[in-house]
């Protein structure tokens, strides 16, 4: 047969052969590039590959973390958590190629901490397997995978568990964190030389014309919009008796007063299964003086129980709610009498003898006293209904009357309304919303006049919005202005004056080393502030002040050092710096240890790095 | 092979083929499967080596004070594994809480010269020099930073170069150095190099107003 198909396979029968065996090799993988492979490679660490999915795994994690706080946007989150896994994936490697690797031991004692797999405080065997299968892991993976983060976490301990810093450089720390400063300060503020800055017309007018672009209106738009608001569909509703008598007809297990149970506790705690026998006997024992009435329940309650809390009220616990205790206490309340007494129970807490002392039994409410409730529920319910059905049908109305709303409202039965000017940043009413705001001024809505998609502003309310007027940008007339721009001028010359005056204040006190130079008036209305010593955190002087008194060149004579600093606010403070005084005390107890945290975290950061630095990674965010 | 050969032709010539070839082939599979089994039998020791090693380790984590002896033993018997310069570095740690420079000095030099990861060593050094410094050993401190280390540790290295300026009294290099330290700290400077920096004096101590 071979001979056959050797002697026949030659010219076009051989190239349809070739063709057909070509198939399959030219679509094998082809899902791939059709967009079916959702998994895609997004890096390449060192030769290995990471799929999308992991990355998405992490990112679904970061959104869930910082979902609700402003400023993380989905292109942040997307590289905060490739770069998590780059992390990871370069840990991992480092730690198998270098052999580290967890004993037995140690993995045995981690999995058997682990409070999942506890039954009554103590590792269980069975609920481990359990949960794994559930899990569809078997134990093999699951100790590999355990032994995996540990080894990991070995490396990661690796710096910070080992960090020190050597004695003499802990004291050096300490010497300069406690050292002290000696300083006065004399200050140029604003206020004082606000009164010496005239602004002219001219001035103003120089500014206003060069700065134009600054005094603009912003532009505005006023919109029409349809709004469903699940509250107004609430009010819309008639709610007659015969509707509500309905509604409570159909629902009355919701109009009840729950039974209450209130019930007394005596316990004896099992603290370690060697004293169980011996509590149980007590239980017993107790029981049986009960039972004979040498003693009445609440007095062994206040004797004998083990539940100090609830023994000062003769084991009183109030009402019973059946979600706090647990199911052998439930049980035996939710089946005694009132005045009974259980039998001696087990309970994780120990041995109970458990007194029922109260029963309300549950109530039913009439129509009359739950008419409020009633017609409150009754109200929700038909109007998110009713809000819910006009809701689903928005968008496809919206879409389909793009250039008109007035089908829209009718279709649905409500009113096309009008807002008021909304500005980019600003406006009243629904332009108060900022969704709406950045809707009015998107693409679709501002420049191409269509309605705007359904806006969803939180549950049971949304709206559809579109164009009803523009008022574009315009310049502010001087008049307006002026007394904006009055102030900024007059702030900078002030600065400026303070700054002149400030520099040549400070060029004599630093060829003079002396504040007599500066010859202050003895009413003038800054003086020399004698601070004395100081510490770095000191917290009554001015921040900027402390620590560029820190900074500054100590002085090597009896002389003061001086120099200056300035606030944000525009305040010009001299500093003279008299004196340095070194620290004496003895290195303190726990110093070298707290300092080595900081040194910790340098290192352990600057590993990581170093990690990364000699990796070959590529990344193809574009893939996510 | 152009001309057809009968089977009892074929039989002959493949058995002359084995007699001329079949010693190789039996050669070379055995040597093929010592080597597997013994690349098998070496990843399995390292595996083992490791796991007893961590083991150890384990215990010289909870209780640093006692552990001396197993800190020996791992830099005996397994030195191959990192746990060896894991506890090494434990070692200086504790004797450098104690203000014994000169034992610590011998641990980081062990890490240093023994470790197999470049990570491990770099980090070795750097703790190294802190405790050459110190201990005023400042030309051995200089030495070790002369090596080359992965820019991450840059601003590290800086910091203690600026440290042997500092302890040689030569203010205007040390201010350079911490400069250059604080700039390539990608904000994870500790305040101590910060105080370290403005203890020297600003080289502008005078601000200019803009």
């Amino acid at each position: 047969m071979l001979q056959n198909i050797h002697d026949k396979a030659k010219g076009w029968v051989a190239y349809l052969i070739i063709f057909l065996i070509s198939i399959p090799f030219a679509l094998f993988g082809i899902n791939s590039y059709l967009g079916g492979g959702a998994n895609r490679i997004v890096a390449e660490i060192n030769g290995e590959e990471i799929q999308s999915s992991i990355v998405n795994a992490e990112l679904l994690q970061l959104k869930q973390q910082f979902a609700q706080l402003a400023g993380f946007d989905d292109t942040m989150l997307k590289q905060m958590a490739l770069d998590r896994v780059v992390s990871r994936t370069l840990l991992e490697q480092e730690v198998k190629q270098h052999n580290y690797r967890v004993s037995d031991s140690d993995v045995l004692k981690e999995i058997t901490q682990i409070p999942a797999f506890h039954k009554e405080g103590q590792f269980d065997k069975q609920q481990y397997q359990q949960i794994l299968k559930s899990n569809r892991r078997n134990e093999a993976t699951f100790e590999a995978q355990v032994r995996e983060e540990l080894a990991q976490r070995q490396f990661q301990t690796l710096v910070t568990s080992t960090a020190f810093i050597p004695k003499e450089t802990a004291t050096h720390y300490q010497g300069l964190q406690k050292q002290q400063r000696d300083i006065d300060t004399y200050s140029l503020t604003m206020a004082d030389f606000k009164a010496q800055v005239v602004v002219t017309e001219a001035q103003v007018q120089e500014y206003y014309e060069k700065n134009k672009a600054r005094y603009m209106t912003e532009e505005q738009v006023k919109l029409a919009y349809i709004e469903l608001k699940r509250s107004d569909f609430e009010a819309s509703l008639n709610a007659s008796v015969e509707e509500l008598t309905d509604f409570y007809n159909n629902n009355q297990d919701r109009y009840i007063i729950p039974e209450k149970r209130q019930a007394s506790q005596i316990v004896i705690a099992v603290n370690s299964p060697k004293e169980d026998a011996a509590a149980k006997q007590k239980a017993e024992q107790l029981l049986a003086e009960i039972a004979a009435a040498t003693r009445t329940f609440e007095a062994i309650a206040m004797s004998d129980s083990s539940d100090k809390v609830s023994a000062k009220n003769g084991g009183d616990l109030g009402i019973i709610a059946a979600s706090d205790w647990d199911k052998a206490f439930n049980d035996v309340v939710f089946s005694l009498k009132v005045g009974d007494v259980s039998p001696v129970t087990k309970t994780d807490a120990g041995y109970k003898i458990i007194k029922l002392t109260k029963l309300e039994p549950l109530v039913q409410k009439t129509f009359e006293v739950a008419k409020a409730d009633v017609e409150k529920d009754f109200r929700f319910e038909k109007g998110s209904e009713m809000f819910q059905d006009k809701d689903d049908e928005l968008p496809t109305l919206a879409y389909e009357n793009e250039n008109n709303l007035a089908p829209i409202a009718e279709s649905l039965r409500v009113k096309v309304q009008t807002s008021d000017w909304i500005s980019r940043t600003q406006g009243e009413g629904i332009g108060k919303l900022a969704q709406i705001r950045e809707a009015a001024f998107s693409e679709v809505v501002k420049n191409s006049g269509r309605n705007s998609e359904k806006i969803d502003i939180a549950d049971g309310h949304s709206l559809v919005v579109r164009i009803l007027e523009q008022k574009p940008a315009a310049q502010k007339a001087l008049a307006i202005v002026k007394a904006e721009i009055m102030q900024t001028l007059s702030e900078q010359q002030t600065r400026q004056l303070i700054i002149t005056q400030g520099e040549a204040f400070l060029k004599k006190l630093s060829a003079q080393a002396n504040w007599n130079v500066l010859e202050i008036a003895a009413d003038a209305p800054q003086q020399i502030q004698k601070l004395g010593l100081i510490e770095r955190n000191n917290q009554k002087a001015d921040p900027l002040v402390v620590a560029q008194a820190f900074s500054m060149q100590k002085p090597t004579t009896a002389k003061p050092v001086f120099s200056n600093v300035i606030s944000p606010n525009g305040d010009y403070h001299l500093i003279a710096l008299n004196s340095v005084k070194a620290d004496t005390t003895a290195l303190a107890k726990d110093a070298q240890q707290n300092f080595a945290r900081q040194i910790a975290q340098r290192e352990q950061g600057a590993l990581l790095e170093a990690l990364r630095e000699q990796a070959e990674i590529q990344l193809y965010p574009e893939n996510l | 092979m152009a001309e057809f050969l009968s089977d009892a032709e074929k039989a002959d010539a493949i058995k002359a083929w084995l007699k001329e070839n079949g010693t190789s082939i039996i050669v070379g599979v055995s040597l093929a499967a010592v080597l597997v089994f013994s690349y098998r039998y070496w990843q399995d020791y390292t595996v083992t080596q490791s796991q007893s090693a961590s083991n150890i380790y384990s215990s010289v984590q909870q209780d640093a004070a006692k552990s001396q002896s197993k800190i020996e033993q791992l830099k005996t018997d397994y030195a191959e594994t990192p746990y060896a310069s894991l506890a090494a570095l434990h070692a200086a740690k504790n004797y450098a809480l104690k203000g014994d420079n000169a034992a610590a000095i011998k641990e980081l030099d062990w890490v240093v010269s023994h470790s197999s990861e470049a990570l491990t060593q770099d980090l070795a050094k750097l703790r190294l020099a802190r405790v050459y410094i110190a201990s005023k050993q400042l030309d051995k401190a200089s030495t070790l930073l002369e090596d080359s280390f992965p820019n991450a540790y840059a601003s590290l290295v800086s910091e203690l170069k600026g440290d042997i300026h500092l302890a040689k009294q030569d203010i205007q290099k040390a201010r350079e150095a911490y400069d250059k330290a604080l700039l390539s700290s990608k904000g994870l400077a500790s305040d101590y190099l910060k105080m370290k920096r403005d203890d020297l004096g600003s080289a502008i101590s005078v601000q200019k107003g803009s």
